[in-house]
Protein backbone atom coordinates (compact mmCIF):
# COMPACT_ATOMS: atom_id res chain seq x y z
CA UNK A 1 0.00 0.00 0.00
CA UNK A 2 2.81 2.45 1.07
CA UNK A 3 4.64 1.33 -2.36
CA UNK A 4 1.90 1.88 -4.31
CA UNK A 5 1.52 5.65 -2.91
CA UNK A 6 5.28 6.23 -3.47
CA UNK A 7 5.60 4.77 -6.95
CA UNK A 8 1.67 5.19 -8.52
CA UNK A 9 2.69 8.16 -10.93
CA UNK A 10 5.59 6.22 -12.54
CA UNK A 11 3.29 3.32 -12.73
CA UNK A 12 0.57 5.44 -14.43
CA UNK A 13 3.50 6.91 -16.76
CA UNK A 14 4.45 3.34 -17.68
CA UNK A 15 0.47 2.19 -18.47
CA UNK A 16 -0.06 5.44 -20.43
CA UNK A 17 3.24 4.84 -22.39
CA UNK A 18 2.46 1.19 -23.07
CA UNK A 19 -1.70 2.37 -24.01
CA UNK A 20 -0.37 4.84 -26.64
CA UNK A 21 2.61 2.61 -27.81
CA UNK A 22 -0.60 -0.11 -28.64
CA UNK A 23 -2.68 2.29 -30.06
CA UNK A 24 0.31 2.94 -32.24
CA UNK A 25 1.08 6.71 -31.41
CA UNK A 26 4.58 6.13 -31.61
CA UNK A 27 6.08 4.13 -34.04
CA UNK A 28 8.05 1.34 -32.42
CA UNK A 29 11.29 2.10 -34.18
CA UNK A 30 11.78 5.59 -32.51
CA UNK A 31 9.86 4.57 -29.42
CA UNK A 32 9.13 0.81 -28.24
CA UNK A 33 6.81 0.18 -25.56
CA UNK A 34 7.75 -0.91 -22.36
CA UNK A 35 6.70 -4.51 -22.77
CA UNK A 36 9.05 -4.58 -25.58
CA UNK A 37 11.31 -3.03 -23.85
CA UNK A 38 11.10 -5.53 -20.92
CA UNK A 39 11.39 -8.33 -23.84
CA UNK A 40 14.48 -6.24 -24.92
CA UNK A 41 16.13 -6.87 -21.68
CA UNK A 42 15.51 -10.87 -21.68
CA UNK A 43 16.61 -11.21 -25.22
CA UNK A 44 19.77 -9.00 -23.81
CA UNK A 45 20.68 -11.81 -21.61
CA UNK A 46 19.04 -14.89 -23.46
CA UNK A 47 20.80 -14.08 -27.13
CA UNK A 48 23.38 -11.26 -26.02
CA UNK A 49 24.62 -7.66 -28.04
CA UNK A 50 26.28 -8.76 -30.64
CA UNK A 51 24.82 -12.47 -30.31
CA UNK A 52 26.85 -14.35 -27.89
CA UNK A 53 28.17 -11.55 -25.70
CA UNK A 54 25.42 -11.28 -23.13
CA UNK A 55 23.93 -8.69 -20.90
CA UNK A 56 25.61 -9.86 -17.56
CA UNK A 57 29.12 -9.84 -18.68
CA UNK A 58 28.73 -6.19 -19.97
CA UNK A 59 27.49 -5.30 -17.01
CA UNK A 60 30.50 -7.12 -15.09
CA UNK A 61 33.10 -4.93 -17.16
CA UNK A 62 31.28 -1.77 -16.51
CA UNK A 63 31.53 -2.45 -12.81
CA UNK A 64 34.48 -3.68 -13.10
CA UNK A 65 36.02 -0.73 -14.44
CA UNK A 66 34.21 1.84 -12.11
CA UNK A 67 35.53 -0.12 -9.49
CA UNK A 68 38.91 -0.06 -10.26
CA UNK A 69 38.54 3.97 -11.34
CA UNK A 70 36.41 4.87 -8.30
CA UNK A 71 38.46 2.86 -5.83
CA UNK A 72 41.62 4.30 -6.90
CA UNK A 73 40.33 7.93 -6.39
CA UNK A 74 38.99 7.19 -3.00
CA UNK A 75 42.68 5.66 -1.93
CA UNK A 76 44.14 8.74 -2.83
CA UNK A 77 41.53 11.44 -2.72
CA UNK A 78 40.21 10.86 0.77
CA UNK A 79 44.02 10.39 2.54
CA UNK A 80 44.97 14.05 0.57
CA UNK A 81 41.58 15.64 1.46
CA UNK A 82 42.58 14.91 5.07
CA UNK A 83 45.64 16.42 4.45
CA UNK A 84 44.59 19.64 2.97
CA UNK A 85 41.77 20.12 5.06
CA UNK A 86 44.17 19.90 8.45
CA UNK A 87 47.28 21.67 7.00
CA UNK A 88 46.45 25.08 5.49
CA UNK A 89 49.48 26.02 4.30
CA UNK A 90 49.19 23.22 2.14
CA UNK A 91 45.68 23.67 1.24
CA UNK A 92 46.74 27.57 0.03
CA UNK A 93 49.57 25.86 -2.06
CA UNK A 94 47.28 22.46 -3.94
CA UNK A 95 43.64 24.41 -4.16
CA UNK A 96 44.52 26.54 -6.98
CA UNK A 97 45.52 23.51 -8.85
CA UNK A 98 42.64 21.49 -8.32
CA UNK A 99 40.16 24.64 -8.47
CA UNK A 100 41.96 24.69 -12.28
CA UNK A 101 41.43 21.69 -13.22
CA UNK A 102 38.05 20.58 -11.47
CA UNK A 103 35.99 23.21 -14.23
CA UNK A 104 37.57 20.26 -17.01
CA UNK A 105 34.00 17.51 -17.55
CA UNK A 106 35.60 14.38 -17.45
CA UNK A 107 35.10 13.32 -20.65
CA UNK A 108 37.06 16.22 -21.93
CA UNK A 109 39.72 13.76 -20.88
CA UNK A 110 38.90 11.11 -23.01
CA UNK A 111 40.90 12.21 -26.18
CA UNK A 112 44.07 12.73 -24.36
CA UNK A 113 43.56 9.93 -21.73
CA UNK A 114 43.26 7.12 -24.65
CA UNK A 115 46.35 8.45 -26.64
CA UNK A 116 47.90 8.01 -23.00
CA UNK A 117 46.56 4.89 -22.15
CA UNK A 118 45.21 3.49 -25.83
CA UNK A 119 41.84 2.11 -25.51
CA UNK A 120 40.63 -0.35 -22.94
CA UNK A 121 40.28 -0.54 -19.35
CA UNK A 122 43.22 1.64 -18.05
CA UNK A 123 41.60 4.84 -20.12
CA UNK A 124 38.37 4.12 -19.15
CA UNK A 125 39.41 3.57 -15.57
CA UNK A 126 41.63 6.70 -15.49
CA UNK A 127 38.20 8.56 -16.52
CA UNK A 128 36.44 7.53 -13.83
CA UNK A 129 39.29 8.11 -11.44
CA UNK A 130 38.69 11.58 -12.52
CA UNK A 131 35.05 11.70 -12.36
CA UNK A 132 35.27 10.44 -8.85
CA UNK A 133 38.32 12.16 -7.51
CA UNK A 134 36.95 15.79 -7.43
CA UNK A 135 33.72 15.87 -5.47
CA UNK A 136 35.61 13.12 -2.71
CA UNK A 137 38.60 15.16 -2.68
CA UNK A 138 36.55 18.37 -2.20
CA UNK A 139 34.02 17.06 0.23
CA UNK A 140 36.84 15.65 2.28
CA UNK A 141 38.53 19.12 3.01
CA UNK A 142 34.74 20.46 3.60
CA UNK A 143 33.87 18.41 6.06
CA UNK A 144 37.53 18.15 7.89
CA UNK A 145 37.34 22.31 7.55
CA UNK A 146 33.93 22.11 9.21
CA UNK A 147 35.14 19.88 12.15
CA UNK A 148 34.75 22.33 15.44
CA UNK A 149 38.48 23.62 16.46
CA UNK A 150 37.41 22.67 20.75
CA UNK A 151 37.04 18.90 19.36
CA UNK A 152 40.68 19.15 18.27
CA UNK A 153 41.29 20.90 22.04
CA UNK A 154 40.05 18.99 23.32
CA UNK A 155 41.57 15.56 22.08
CA UNK A 156 45.29 17.41 22.96
CA UNK A 157 43.90 17.73 26.49
CA UNK A 158 43.56 14.61 26.69
CA UNK A 159 46.68 13.61 25.18
CA UNK A 160 46.54 13.22 21.52
CA UNK A 161 49.24 13.59 18.79
CA UNK A 162 48.66 15.02 15.54
CA UNK A 163 48.52 11.56 14.22
CA UNK A 164 45.91 10.83 17.03
CA UNK A 165 43.74 13.98 16.09
CA UNK A 166 43.78 13.15 12.54
CA UNK A 167 42.88 9.85 13.17
CA UNK A 168 40.29 10.31 15.93
CA UNK A 169 38.61 13.88 15.33
CA UNK A 170 39.27 14.68 11.87
CA UNK A 171 38.30 11.38 10.57
CA UNK A 172 35.02 10.67 12.03
CA UNK A 173 33.96 14.73 12.14
CA UNK A 174 34.65 14.25 8.44
CA UNK A 175 33.05 11.06 7.65
CA UNK A 176 29.68 12.33 6.77
CA UNK A 177 30.99 14.33 4.23
CA UNK A 178 33.41 11.74 2.99
CA UNK A 179 30.59 9.76 2.44
CA UNK A 180 28.31 12.68 0.78
CA UNK A 181 31.94 12.97 -1.55
CA UNK A 182 31.75 9.35 -2.10
CA UNK A 183 28.12 8.85 -3.15
CA UNK A 184 28.88 11.97 -5.70
CA UNK A 185 31.87 10.59 -6.62
CA UNK A 186 30.32 7.52 -7.46
CA UNK A 187 27.30 8.52 -9.31
CA UNK A 188 29.62 10.65 -11.47
CA UNK A 189 31.80 7.43 -12.43
CA UNK A 190 29.59 5.76 -13.12
CA UNK A 191 27.53 8.09 -15.51
CA UNK A 192 31.45 9.05 -17.01
CA UNK A 193 31.86 5.30 -17.20
CA UNK A 194 28.99 5.04 -19.84
CA UNK A 195 29.87 7.93 -22.00
CA UNK A 196 33.68 6.27 -21.92
CA UNK A 197 32.30 3.17 -23.18
CA UNK A 198 30.81 4.87 -26.09
CA UNK A 199 33.95 5.67 -27.71
CA UNK A 200 36.59 4.35 -25.18
CA UNK A 201 35.43 0.32 -26.35
CA UNK A 202 36.00 -0.75 -29.68
CA UNK A 203 35.28 -4.21 -29.02
CA UNK A 204 34.48 -6.66 -26.21
CA UNK A 205 32.01 -5.71 -23.35
CA UNK A 206 30.79 -2.75 -21.18
CA UNK A 207 27.24 -1.39 -20.88
CA UNK A 208 27.96 1.66 -23.14
CA UNK A 209 29.34 -0.52 -25.75
CA UNK A 210 26.65 -2.33 -25.74
CA UNK A 211 24.20 -0.09 -26.80
CA UNK A 212 26.65 1.65 -29.17
CA UNK A 213 26.25 -1.47 -30.61
CA UNK A 214 22.37 -1.90 -30.79
CA UNK A 215 22.13 1.58 -32.05
CA UNK A 216 24.60 0.47 -35.40
CA UNK A 217 22.25 -2.23 -35.93
CA UNK A 218 18.61 -0.24 -35.29
CA UNK A 219 17.36 -2.01 -32.12
CA UNK A 220 15.61 0.97 -29.57
CA UNK A 221 14.22 -1.71 -27.57
CA UNK A 222 18.11 -3.53 -26.70
CA UNK A 223 19.03 0.40 -26.58
CA UNK A 224 16.62 1.50 -23.95
CA UNK A 225 16.72 -1.73 -21.80
CA UNK A 226 20.43 -1.27 -21.22
CA UNK A 227 19.80 1.99 -20.42
CA UNK A 228 16.98 0.90 -17.69
CA UNK A 229 19.88 -1.25 -16.77
CA UNK A 230 22.26 1.55 -15.93
CA UNK A 231 19.78 3.66 -14.31
CA UNK A 232 18.72 0.72 -11.94
CA UNK A 233 22.37 -0.36 -11.71
CA UNK A 234 23.45 3.22 -10.30
CA UNK A 235 20.40 3.43 -8.02
CA UNK A 236 21.47 -0.54 -6.62
CA UNK A 237 25.10 0.88 -6.40
CA UNK A 238 23.78 4.34 -4.67
CA UNK A 239 21.61 2.43 -2.06
CA UNK A 240 24.59 -0.17 -1.15
CA UNK A 241 27.17 2.99 -0.26
CA UNK A 242 23.67 4.67 1.52
CA UNK A 243 23.42 1.41 3.06
CA UNK A 244 27.27 1.20 4.23
CA UNK A 245 26.90 4.89 5.39
CA UNK A 246 23.90 4.14 8.09
CA UNK A 247 26.70 1.43 9.39
CA UNK A 248 29.79 3.61 9.62
CA UNK A 249 28.02 6.42 10.51
CA UNK A 250 25.63 5.70 13.52
CA UNK A 251 25.49 9.07 15.05
CA UNK A 252 24.03 10.31 12.53
CA UNK A 253 21.57 7.97 11.69
CA UNK A 254 20.06 8.30 15.00
CA UNK A 255 20.20 12.32 14.91
CA UNK A 256 17.94 12.08 12.02
CA UNK A 257 15.67 9.02 13.97
CA UNK A 258 15.54 11.54 16.66
CA UNK A 259 14.16 14.19 14.18
CA UNK B 1 52.85 24.75 45.27
CA UNK B 2 51.19 22.78 42.72
CA UNK B 3 50.16 25.81 39.71
CA UNK B 4 52.44 28.85 39.92
CA UNK B 5 51.46 31.62 37.43
CA UNK B 6 54.37 33.88 37.02
CA UNK B 7 53.45 37.17 35.55
CA UNK B 8 51.81 35.92 32.53
CA UNK B 9 51.14 38.74 29.59
CA UNK B 10 49.20 37.87 27.02
CA UNK B 11 47.97 40.45 23.43
CA UNK B 12 46.51 39.13 20.31
CA UNK B 13 47.67 40.72 17.44
CA UNK B 14 45.97 43.77 15.73
CA UNK B 15 43.11 42.71 13.77
CA UNK B 16 43.57 44.41 10.09
CA UNK B 17 44.73 48.25 11.03
CA UNK B 18 43.32 47.83 14.74
CA UNK B 19 45.02 48.27 17.66
CA UNK B 20 47.00 45.41 19.57
CA UNK B 21 44.42 43.58 22.13
CA UNK B 22 46.00 43.34 25.59
CA UNK B 23 44.12 40.66 27.34
CA UNK B 24 46.74 39.75 30.51
CA UNK B 25 48.41 41.93 32.07
CA UNK B 26 50.85 40.28 34.17
CA UNK B 27 48.78 37.70 36.61
CA UNK B 28 50.68 36.07 38.69
CA UNK B 29 48.84 33.38 41.33
CA UNK B 30 50.41 30.40 43.27
CA UNK B 31 47.84 27.36 44.02
CA UNK B 32 48.17 24.56 46.48
CA UNK B 33 47.69 21.00 45.52
CA UNK B 34 43.99 20.10 46.73
CA UNK B 35 42.06 23.33 46.68
CA UNK B 36 39.46 24.34 44.69
CA UNK B 37 40.09 27.97 43.29
CA UNK B 38 37.36 29.92 41.68
CA UNK B 39 38.54 32.79 38.58
CA UNK B 40 36.24 35.53 38.53
CA UNK B 41 35.83 38.67 36.88
CA UNK B 42 34.06 40.39 34.04
CA UNK B 43 33.48 38.78 30.65
CA UNK B 44 35.79 39.59 27.72
CA UNK B 45 38.42 39.49 30.73
CA UNK B 46 40.06 37.12 29.70
CA UNK B 47 39.68 34.10 31.97
CA UNK B 48 39.26 31.85 29.22
CA UNK B 49 42.44 32.83 27.85
CA UNK B 50 44.11 32.07 30.82
CA UNK B 51 42.68 28.59 31.29
CA UNK B 52 43.76 28.02 27.55
CA UNK B 53 47.36 28.98 28.56
CA UNK B 54 47.52 26.49 31.40
CA UNK B 55 46.30 24.31 29.40
CA UNK B 56 48.89 24.79 26.70
CA UNK B 57 46.66 25.50 24.07
CA UNK B 58 47.82 29.31 23.61
CA UNK B 59 51.37 30.51 24.10
CA UNK B 60 51.53 33.37 26.67
CA UNK B 61 53.56 36.32 25.12
CA UNK B 62 55.35 36.67 28.51
CA UNK B 63 55.67 34.85 31.67
CA UNK B 64 55.27 31.07 32.82
CA UNK B 65 53.38 28.38 34.06
CA UNK B 66 54.99 25.74 36.54
CA UNK B 67 53.23 23.24 37.28
CA UNK B 68 54.69 20.86 40.47
CA UNK B 69 57.82 23.06 39.90
CA UNK B 70 58.56 22.58 36.11
CA UNK B 71 57.36 24.55 33.40
CA UNK B 72 54.18 23.82 31.12
CA UNK B 73 54.53 23.82 27.46
CA UNK B 74 52.15 22.76 25.40
CA UNK B 75 49.20 20.58 25.97
CA UNK B 76 49.86 17.59 28.39
CA UNK B 77 47.92 14.97 30.03
CA UNK B 78 48.74 16.46 33.58
CA UNK B 79 46.59 19.31 33.35
CA UNK B 80 42.86 18.80 32.07
CA UNK B 81 40.02 21.22 30.79
CA UNK B 82 36.48 21.02 30.84
CA UNK B 83 34.88 23.19 28.50
CA UNK B 84 31.41 25.03 28.55
CA UNK B 85 30.16 23.71 25.59
CA UNK B 86 31.22 20.00 26.69
CA UNK B 87 33.42 19.71 23.60
CA UNK B 88 32.12 15.62 23.88
CA UNK B 89 32.60 13.46 20.28
CA UNK B 90 29.85 13.87 18.54
CA UNK B 91 30.74 9.63 16.88
CA UNK B 92 31.44 8.34 20.49
CA UNK B 93 29.39 6.72 22.84
CA UNK B 94 29.54 8.11 26.76
CA UNK B 95 31.66 4.82 27.17
CA UNK B 96 33.73 5.93 24.37
CA UNK B 97 33.73 9.40 25.34
CA UNK B 98 35.03 8.32 28.96
CA UNK B 99 37.91 5.89 27.45
CA UNK B 100 39.69 8.71 24.79
CA UNK B 101 42.06 9.76 26.71
CA UNK B 102 43.16 6.31 28.46
CA UNK B 103 42.85 5.16 24.59
CA UNK B 104 45.36 7.92 23.75
CA UNK B 105 47.58 6.90 26.30
CA UNK B 106 47.47 3.83 25.29
CA UNK B 107 45.66 1.26 27.51
CA UNK B 108 43.93 -1.78 26.41
CA UNK B 109 40.55 -2.02 25.28
CA UNK B 110 39.24 -4.17 28.12
CA UNK B 111 41.26 -2.40 31.01
CA UNK B 112 39.83 1.04 29.64
CA UNK B 113 36.33 -0.40 29.29
CA UNK B 114 36.55 -1.50 32.62
CA UNK B 115 37.79 2.42 33.91
CA UNK B 116 34.93 3.62 32.14
CA UNK B 117 32.32 1.78 33.52
CA UNK B 118 33.40 2.41 36.64
CA UNK B 119 32.95 6.59 36.01
CA UNK B 120 29.40 5.73 34.14
CA UNK B 121 28.59 4.35 37.42
CA UNK B 122 30.14 6.71 39.85
CA UNK B 123 28.71 9.58 37.50
CA UNK B 124 25.22 8.57 37.68
CA UNK B 125 25.59 7.96 33.38
CA UNK B 126 24.68 4.10 34.09
CA UNK B 127 21.53 3.11 31.05
CA UNK B 128 23.57 5.76 28.86
CA UNK B 129 26.60 4.05 28.28
CA UNK B 130 25.93 3.41 24.41
CA UNK B 131 24.16 6.97 24.30
CA UNK B 132 25.73 9.29 21.66
CA UNK B 133 26.21 12.96 23.06
CA UNK B 134 23.24 14.74 21.21
CA UNK B 135 21.02 11.73 22.92
CA UNK B 136 21.75 13.15 26.55
CA UNK B 137 20.65 16.39 28.16
CA UNK B 138 23.32 18.47 29.06
CA UNK B 139 23.85 17.85 32.24
CA UNK B 140 24.50 14.68 31.14
CA UNK B 141 26.97 15.74 28.47
CA UNK B 142 29.01 18.07 31.21
CA UNK B 143 29.27 14.63 33.26
CA UNK B 144 30.64 13.33 30.89
CA UNK B 145 32.97 15.55 29.58
CA UNK B 146 34.20 15.78 33.75
CA UNK B 147 34.32 11.96 33.86
CA UNK B 148 36.70 11.85 30.77
CA UNK B 149 38.91 14.80 31.88
CA UNK B 150 38.77 12.85 36.09
CA UNK B 151 39.62 9.76 34.54
CA UNK B 152 43.33 10.44 33.68
CA UNK B 153 43.96 11.76 37.09
CA UNK B 154 45.15 14.63 35.74
CA UNK B 155 47.20 17.11 38.67
CA UNK B 156 45.14 19.86 37.37
CA UNK B 157 41.66 20.63 36.19
CA UNK B 158 40.51 23.43 34.93
CA UNK B 159 37.25 24.15 34.37
CA UNK B 160 35.87 26.72 31.95
CA UNK B 161 32.52 27.86 32.99
CA UNK B 162 30.99 24.19 32.81
CA UNK B 163 27.90 24.84 34.12
CA UNK B 164 27.54 28.30 32.57
CA UNK B 165 24.60 26.80 29.92
CA UNK B 166 22.35 24.32 32.49
CA UNK B 167 19.43 25.77 33.82
CA UNK B 168 19.77 26.71 37.42
CA UNK B 169 18.14 23.46 39.15
CA UNK B 170 20.63 21.16 36.74
CA UNK B 171 23.10 23.51 37.69
CA UNK B 172 22.71 23.46 41.57
CA UNK B 173 22.77 19.88 41.46
CA UNK B 174 26.17 19.34 39.50
CA UNK B 175 27.77 22.01 41.77
CA UNK B 176 26.67 19.39 44.56
CA UNK B 177 27.76 16.38 42.91
CA UNK B 178 31.02 18.04 41.56
CA UNK B 179 31.78 18.89 45.13
CA UNK B 180 31.02 15.21 46.50
CA UNK B 181 33.37 13.96 43.55
CA UNK B 182 35.83 16.42 44.68
CA UNK B 183 35.65 15.83 47.98
CA UNK B 184 36.83 12.19 47.85
CA UNK B 185 39.50 12.78 45.33
CA UNK B 186 40.81 15.66 46.21
CA UNK B 187 41.70 17.32 42.46
CA UNK B 188 43.52 20.86 42.37
CA UNK B 189 40.55 22.86 40.07
CA UNK B 190 40.45 26.35 39.06
CA UNK B 191 37.47 26.40 37.92
CA UNK B 192 36.53 30.15 35.81
CA UNK B 193 32.78 31.36 36.72
CA UNK B 194 31.44 34.92 36.37
CA UNK B 195 28.68 33.76 38.62
CA UNK B 196 29.71 35.30 42.29
CA UNK B 197 27.17 32.70 44.34
CA UNK B 198 28.76 29.16 42.43
CA UNK B 199 32.25 30.52 43.20
CA UNK B 200 31.27 31.37 47.07
CA UNK B 201 29.48 28.16 46.98
CA UNK B 202 31.83 25.52 45.63
CA UNK B 203 35.51 27.18 46.76
CA UNK B 204 38.33 27.53 49.08
CA UNK B 205 40.09 30.79 47.65
CA UNK B 206 38.12 32.90 44.86
CA UNK B 207 40.50 35.10 42.52
CA UNK B 208 38.61 38.31 41.19
CA UNK B 209 40.56 39.63 37.88
CA UNK B 210 40.35 43.15 36.40
CA UNK B 211 38.87 44.21 33.21
CA UNK B 212 41.30 43.76 30.52
CA UNK B 213 44.22 44.01 30.34
CA UNK B 214 43.07 41.46 33.24
CA UNK B 215 45.34 40.97 36.56
CA UNK B 216 44.45 39.93 39.90
CA UNK B 217 42.94 42.50 42.07
CA UNK B 218 41.81 40.47 44.91
CA UNK B 219 41.80 37.16 46.60
CA UNK B 220 39.31 36.00 48.85
CA UNK B 221 39.23 33.14 51.42
CA UNK B 222 35.80 31.03 51.74
CA UNK B 223 36.11 29.88 55.45
CA UNK B 224 32.45 28.52 55.46
CA UNK B 225 32.31 24.92 56.68
CA UNK B 226 31.65 22.13 54.35
CA UNK B 227 29.05 21.12 53.73
CA UNK B 228 28.00 24.34 52.72
CA UNK B 229 24.73 26.46 53.33
CA UNK B 230 24.82 28.46 49.86
CA UNK B 231 22.73 31.46 52.63
CA UNK B 232 24.79 30.78 55.49
CA UNK B 233 26.27 34.37 56.94
CA UNK B 234 30.01 33.27 56.31
CA UNK B 235 28.67 32.60 52.26
CA UNK B 236 27.31 36.28 52.76
CA UNK B 237 29.97 37.84 53.88
CA UNK B 238 31.73 36.98 51.39
CA UNK B 239 29.77 37.06 48.48
CA UNK B 240 29.54 40.79 49.58
CA UNK B 241 32.98 41.75 49.78
CA UNK B 242 33.75 40.12 46.26
CA UNK B 243 30.50 42.37 44.99
CA UNK B 244 31.86 45.34 46.28
CA UNK B 245 35.08 44.59 44.57
CA UNK B 246 33.56 43.53 41.28
CA UNK B 247 31.35 46.85 41.53
CA UNK B 248 34.83 48.80 41.81
CA UNK B 249 35.69 47.39 38.49
CA UNK B 250 32.40 48.31 36.76
CA UNK B 251 32.95 52.10 38.41
CA UNK B 252 36.11 52.60 37.34
CA UNK B 253 35.29 51.75 33.91
CA UNK B 254 32.54 53.99 34.24
CA UNK B 255 34.74 57.31 35.08
CA UNK B 256 37.20 56.46 31.89
N1 LIG C 1 42.46 33.97 19.38
C1 LIG C 1 42.09 35.24 19.64
N2 LIG C 1 42.40 36.25 18.78
C2 LIG C 1 42.03 37.51 19.04
N3 LIG C 1 41.34 37.90 20.13
C3 LIG C 1 41.00 36.96 21.03
C4 LIG C 1 41.34 35.58 20.83
N4 LIG C 1 40.86 34.87 21.87
C5 LIG C 1 40.25 35.75 22.68
N5 LIG C 1 40.33 37.01 22.19
C6 LIG C 1 39.82 38.22 22.83
O1 LIG C 1 40.35 38.28 24.12
C7 LIG C 1 39.40 38.80 25.03
C8 LIG C 1 39.24 37.87 26.18
O2 LIG C 1 38.59 36.71 25.77
P1 LIG C 1 38.24 35.52 26.76
O3 LIG C 1 39.50 35.01 27.35
O4 LIG C 1 37.42 34.54 26.00
O5 LIG C 1 37.37 36.24 27.87
P2 LIG C 1 36.45 35.62 29.02
O6 LIG C 1 36.61 34.14 28.98
O7 LIG C 1 36.95 36.22 30.27
O8 LIG C 1 35.05 36.04 28.74
C9 LIG C 1 38.12 39.01 24.24
O9 LIG C 1 38.02 40.38 23.92
C10 LIG C 1 38.31 38.18 23.02
O10 LIG C 1 37.65 38.76 21.93
MG1 LIG D 1 35.21 32.61 28.64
Amino acid sequence: MKMLRRWWLPLAILLAWQGLCSLEVFPPYKLPSPLAILAGLVDLEARGMPPGQRLHWHLFYSLLRVAIGFTSAALIAVPLGLLLGASSSLRRLISPLIELLRPVPPLAWIPISILWFGIGLPSAGFIIFLGAFFPIVLNTITGVTSVSPVLVEAALTLGASRREVVKKVLLPGALPNIFTGLRIGLGIGWMTLVAAEFTGVKSGYGLGYMIMTARDIQRPEAIMAGMVVIGLTGLLIDGLVRLLQRRLVPWQRSRANDA
Amino acid sequence: MTLELQDIYKSFPAESGGEVLEVLGGISAGLERGRFVSLIGPSGCGKTTLLRIIAGLEPASRGRVLLGGQPLSGPSRRVGLVFQQYALMPWRTTLGNIEMGLEMAGQGREERRAAAREYVEAFGLAGFENSYPHQLSGGMQQRVAIARTLILQPELVLMDEPFGSLDSQTRNALQEFLLSVWRQRQDTIVFVTHNVDEAVFLSDEVLVLSRRPARVVARFSVEAPRPRDRTSRASNQVRREILSVLKEQQEQVGLV
